[in-house]
């Protein structure tokens, strides 16, 4: 039986792919409007971050820069680098797990998680939120290393969900 | 990217391995028709399973019906009836409606239709389908467990829905309803997305996008929708969830007492879930019309033997329709409270999509202009849908304007109006679709004469039924009250709540003559030839019933899906696949 060509197979995981970040950027504009009507409750405060989650985004940033070269290596020649390119990425995503457990712990020792003020709930939510979909990609990635297959698709992902985490510590700035 | 494909060994064809139908028969009754990747199989399996949800939302139906006529015979219990009602609504709109059409019909029809092999994912296909099953499972189970099923309705407004003590209903049922909605959510997703890849990626050779069926483009448009609104609900289910377990305050106020005792929760709001729910709840709308709608379209070409009127401009009005849907959901909330200013945006943007619509309404209706009709019951079937929409459209005018609704809010105009929409014309689609397409499914025909008999047993009682609650809105009569006698004000609308209820256990008895009908013609139905209507479109170039694959050869689309009474020859129709 004939399936696709290879090049239609290509279009059709990316038209998969984009599909489906529609329907994760569809899910923070639901949070977002969310944020922007509970802001206007009475006991809307301001959220210290601590240092943790500057340290996450850095890991996460970091994360990306791996998996780039990943990919670039992988399109060549160099293909030992890429995997282990892959792998950093993969060991500084869990790292990045990690790490939001333990913002949740940092910021439930000062009083200001989840029942303690609006933002913490927020903070807690869209970290989860973000997390499980990294944790996804986290699978996707593995799957990728013992296949030994394309990272293409896996990158964008990856990369989307940088900048999600970005947009949400934009958003926790936001008083 | 796709020209990088072998470049390096990372490209390896084994990364795409299990995609796009290239998938051999499968052996053994297991893995044909239980944990099947056929695209037929799962279709038909989501129409298996909506039967028997709708047999479940059907008895809810009847309770509801007898509870409202007879209030003195009290057959449930005040706190029941809420829960009957919830549950009605949940079932009927989500495990009915969404599963049959959409589900079912979508995932039968759309390779088909577009000459692909199967869709572009059929394990994920698989996976969709064999998540609603334990939602299925769970929502059922919400009955039986203590305190009984949810009771917030089924728009599972805070604060009911967002405390456990609320009502009995609040307590594991609404836990339940909320895992059971997660798990259609992430099913109804996974199949969009399928949907939408396979449409845009597996199309035949020449199957361009102005040649697919006008059904195969509202599945598209439905998939994309569903895609869009579902996610903002999804959010608001894990703020319900955090309100509800975590003891976060997104949707509840501060002061909220309880007993004796003031509640925790300080600073939300539940007008917040309301838009959330609404962002979604809109669209669904669409999402489980124009499905309808397309079926209707394909039906009357068929046994019009004429193409359909209009079908460049229909495929505009629909794009138009499913942009208008998403920003029109306050509608729905036009005596919350909002800005008049804001309520006139939503009235204004609201009686818009009139337009587009009448444009689909108009186009059904030209296309029966010189049509050479065959009365099928596919087709009365379609033309009861152009009824329908056009009765059940004009109430939407009224609920659609903020100074009309704020009178007809939660009154029975409302019930009538949006069972009409949302459950004449989608279940009327459905029907069309069943004897239309079940030669493709099982080989035979469906008896005509229980056809009709089902046929006026559906269109003559829901009318009246739905209509009539129109009238009863007039009156003032609310919806949700467990006896309208006690109020002085609607006891007299109990009278016309007999007649209905009369209407609707005759509408229930002919849905009946439809189960026995589709299950005898399975088995000992009239055998179907390949084309038995003599049909354009492509799920009609193949056996009867269509085989695993599909397709004998690659199929080529070398015209438009309905070339009927082409001019200079001999028979009435040229199809899709001929040269």
């Amino acid at each position: 039986m004939d399936g696709l060509s290879p090049a239609r197979n290509e279009r059709a995981a990316q038209t998969l792919l984009f599909a489906f970040l529609a329907t994760v950027v569809m899910l923070f504009a639901g949070f977002t409007s969310a944020w922007l009507i509970r802001r206007t409750g009475s006991d809307w405060g301001r959220l210290q971050l601590p240092w943790l989650a500057y340290a996450n985004t850095a890991v996460l940033a970091l994360s990306s820069l791996t998996l780039e070269r990943g990919r670039v290596a992988a399109r060549g020649e160099g293909q030992a680098g890429a995997w282990r390119s892959l792998g950093g990425t993969l060991a500084l995503g869990l790292v990045f797990l990690a790490g939001q457990v333990g913002l949740w712990r940092a910021l439930s020792q000062h009083g200001a998680f989840v029942t303690s003020t609006p933002q913490g709930a927020f903070l807690f939510l869209l970290s989860a939120v973000h997390g499980l979909h990294l944790l996804g990609g986290l699978v996707a990635l593995a799957w990728i290393l013992h296949r030994r297959a394309a990272p293409r698709g896996v990158a964008v992902y990856w990369h989307f969900l940088g900048l999600a985490w970005l947009y949400v510590l934009g958003l926790l700035h936001l008083a | 990217m796709a020209e990088r494909s072998g470049s390096g060994v990372l490209s390896a064809p084994a990364a795409h391995a299990g995609h796009a139908g290239a998938h051999p028969a499968p052996r053994g009754f297991l893995r044909r028709y239980v944990f099947s990747t056929d695209h037929k199989v799962i279709g038909l399996q989501y129409l298996v399973t909506a039967m028997l949800m709708a047999l479940v939302g059907g008895g809810l139906a009847a309770l509801i019906r007898v509870q409202v006529a007879w209030p003195t015979l009290a057959v449930v219990s005040p706190e029941t009836y809420l829960s009957v009602v919830t549950m009605h609504g949940t079932i009927m709109v989500f495990f009915v409606v969404s599963l049959a059409l959409v589900s079912g019909f979508g995932n039968f029809l759309i390779p088909l239709q577009i000459g692909a092999r199967d869709m572009a994912y059929p394990l994920l296909n698989a996976l969709s389908y064999w998540t609603i099953v334990p939602g299925c499972l769970l929502m059922l189970l919400a009955f039986f467990v203590e305190g009984g099923a949810a009771a917030a309705g089924w728009t599972a407004y805070p604060p009911l829905s967002a405390l456990a003590e609320a009502v009995p209903g609040s307590g594991l049922g609404q836990t339940l309803w909320l895992l059971a909605m997660a798990l259609f959510i992430a099913s109804f997703t996974m199949g969009g997305l399928n949907y939408i890849t396979t449409i845009l990626n597996c199309r035949a050779k020449g199957m361009t996008l102005m040649r697919m069926p006008l059904s195969v483009w509202m599945f598209f448009v439905s998939a994309v929708l569903g895609v869009l609104a579902f996610p903002p609900l999804t959010a608001a289910a894990l703020m319900l969830l955090g309100d509800r377990h975590l003891g976060t305050s997104f949707f509840l106020p501060g002061g909220l007492v309880f007993g004796e005792e003031v509640l925790a929760h300080e600073g939300g709001t539940p007008l917040l879930f309301q838009h959330l729910f609404w962002f979604l709840g809109h669209p669904e709308v669409y999402v489980i019309v124009l499905p309808a709608v397309g079926i209707a379209f394909d039906v009357i070409a068929a046994h019009a033997r004429r193409p359909p009127f209009g079908y460049r401009i229909s495929v505009w009005a629909t794009l138009l329709i499913a942009f208008l849907s998403m920003i029109v959901w306050g509608h729905h909330m036009y005596v919350s409270g909002m800005n008049p200013l804001v309520g006139e945006y939503f009235s204004i943007a609201t009686v818009s999509i009139t337009a587009p619509f009448s444009v689909l309404g108009i186009n059904l209706i030209a296309s029966l202009w010189r049509a050479k009709i065959r009365f099928t019951t596919a087709m009365v079937f379609a033309l009861g849908i152009i009824s329908v929409i056009g009765t059940g459209g004009l109430g939407g005018l009224y609920l659609g304007t903020s100074t009309s609704d704020i009178y007809f809010h939660d009154s029975y105009f409302v019930v009538g109006h949006f069972h009409l929409m949302i459950g004449v014309v989608t279940l009327m689609g459905t029907f069309a679709a069943c004897y239309h397409w079940f030669p493709k499914m099982f080989g035979r025909l469906m008896d005509e004469r229980l056809g009709k008999l089902h046929f006026w047993l559906t269109y003559v009682p829901m009318m009246a039924v739905f209509v009539l609650m129109h009238y009863q809105g007039l009156s003032g009569m609310l919806r949700r009250y467990y006896d309208h006698s006690m109020y002085a004000f609607q006891a007299e609308g109990i009278e016309l709540a007999r007649v209905i209820s009369y209407f609707a256990f005759a509408a229930i008895a002919g849905q009946l003559v439809f189960l026995v009908n589709f299950s005898w013609s399975a088995l000992r139905g009239r055998k179907a030839s390949e084309n038995p209507w003599e049909a354009t479109s492509m799920e009609w170039n193949t056996a009867s019933p269509a085989p695993h694959g599909n397709f004998a050869d690659d199929p080529v689309a070398r015209r438009g899906p309905y070339e009927y009474a082409p001019p200079g020859s001999r028979q009435d129709f040229a199809p899709q696949w001929t040269a």
